[in-house]
């Protein structure tokens, strides 16, 4: 294959993957977006000199904790809420006034002749990958292989635009949603129970080597960090402030 | 989750738009938004909640949530100036060079021209371009990171941060 066959291969596969799925696009385009943004972040928290180690042992786990939790949670809730729209969308529960009566006077040929409006909510018959299989009446679909002449003229030029509009504002609420306040809360609980864990490990060990070089009770054994009554476990509390 | 997203679809009642502001706010988004404006909210919507979600965090010291508040405002302002920045670049880039015009011969004017673009639907080729200028801005966005939004981010850290008094040595 050479060069401009590729490229052609490249942009006809990405025309048709995505001129009529904007959701799908949006979803993995945010997705790469995220797992990019996360591993700079991860290199400018590591080189950053003004941060004192502790708070690099919260930030960088928070980081990885808000990548990995960004980018599933952004998948998750970005794709139930792309699917519901389109599902709203094609198979016709929402729609404006223009399109309802279009689809009360658009006869499909292929499907009995039968009206858009006839055929929300039932099941057809449908050719996919040269078999027949029975699938919810999807609108999408539908106006798609309608007579280029009624594309057009008619049903798709208004169709379109409004479906996408539909998945585009349920795509966004969705990656909102994941964004701006589950993300948030997940990440903060992971990344502080994180940095208690190295903090206790790190306490632990320091106690262990004194009392491994100490003279005073060589065979007193080694102290719980979170027991209250020694110095170091009273400065650490599991549910508050951390004044190490 | 297919059946989840079925069931609540199940429960949606019928509508039908007929004007408004619900069908208002559908057209525009269809209209107008794509990759580099769902950055550009999603940013504007996590500068607004966000930073707060850090600076009660009380799992943390005071510093340390401190500088975790000032790094997410860092983060979310440079990520979105840098994120919209490139995808929108790269989506112009990719529509001044796919012209859909009947000539043939188009030479770089038609270097991103799917030849089975159809001429009749100008909004699906809108989509395509759109999308075509993402997959163009994925590698700008992965340079960017580390050359832009990585620096940045730490110098907007760092002022903030030494504003609210949480650096190193309270600084």
């Amino acid at each position: 294959m050479n060069e401009s066959s590729f490229m052609k291969t490249v942009v006809n596969k990405a025309y048709t993957n995505f001129s009529q799925n904007p959701g799908n696009f949006l979803l993995w385009s945010g997705s790469i977006g995220w797992v990019a943004s996360c591993i700079s972040q991860l290199v400018a928290i590591a080189n950053n000199d003004k941060l004192t180690g502790k708070q690099k042992k919260f930030l960088i786990p928070q980081e990885i904790t808000d990548g990995v939790v960004n980018t599933l949670l952004f998948a998750v809730f970005t794709r139930s809420f792309t699917k519901i729209g389109e599902k709203l969308v094609h198979n016709g529960k929402i729609a404006t006034k223009t399109l309802a009566d279009l689809y009360k006077t658009t006869k499909v040929p292929h499907l009995g002749n039968k009206t858009i409006d006839e055929l929300i909510g039932t099941e057809v018959e449908v050719d996919k990958n040269g078999k027949k299989v029975k699938q919810l009446f999807h609108i999408g679909d539908t106006v798609n292989k309608l007579d280029p002449t009624e594309a057009e003229n008619g049903i798709s030029k208004k169709y379109w635009p409004f479906a996408t509009g539909v998945v585009f504002t349920f795509s966004t609420l969705g990656s909102v949603i994941s964004c701006d306040a589950v993300t948030p809360f997940v990440r903060n609980k992971i990344a502080s129970h994180q940095q208690k864990k190295a903090l206790a490990k790190e306490q632990a060990l320091g106690q262990n080597e004194v009392k491994t070089v100490s003279p005073i009770a060589p065979t007193q054994p080694l102290q719980n960090p979170y027991q209250p009554k020694t110095p170091l476990a009273s400065a650490y509390r599991p549910n508050g402030s951390m004044k190490i | 989750m297919i059946n989840i997203t079925d069931k609540i679809v199940g429960k949606i009642p019928k509508r039908e738009f007929n004007g408004g502001l619900g069908e208002g706010i559908i057209n525009w988004f269809g209209e107008h938004i794509s990759t580099p404006e769902n950055r550009v909210i999603i940013g504007a919507t996590a500068l607004l909640s966000q930073p707060f979600f850090d600076y009660y965090n009380k799992d943390v010291d005071e510093k340390t949530r401190k500088v975790s508040c000032a790094r997410t405002i860092g983060k979310i302002i440079a990520g979105t100036l840098t994120g919209y920045t490139i995808r929108a670049g790269f989506v112009k880039l990719v529509k001044n060079y796919s012209e859909l015009t009947e000539n043939e011969s188009g030479g770089l004017k038609k270097i991103f021209t799917p030849s089975i673009a159809n001429k009749d639907m100008p909004f699906a080729y809108k989509q395509y371009r759109n999308a075509m200028g993402m997959l163009f801005a994925i590698a700008g966005l992965t340079i960017a990171g580390f050359v832009i939004d990585a620096p940045m981010t730490n110098a907007i850290t760092n002022a903030i941060t030494k504003r609210m008094g949480g650096g190193k040595d309270g600084k």
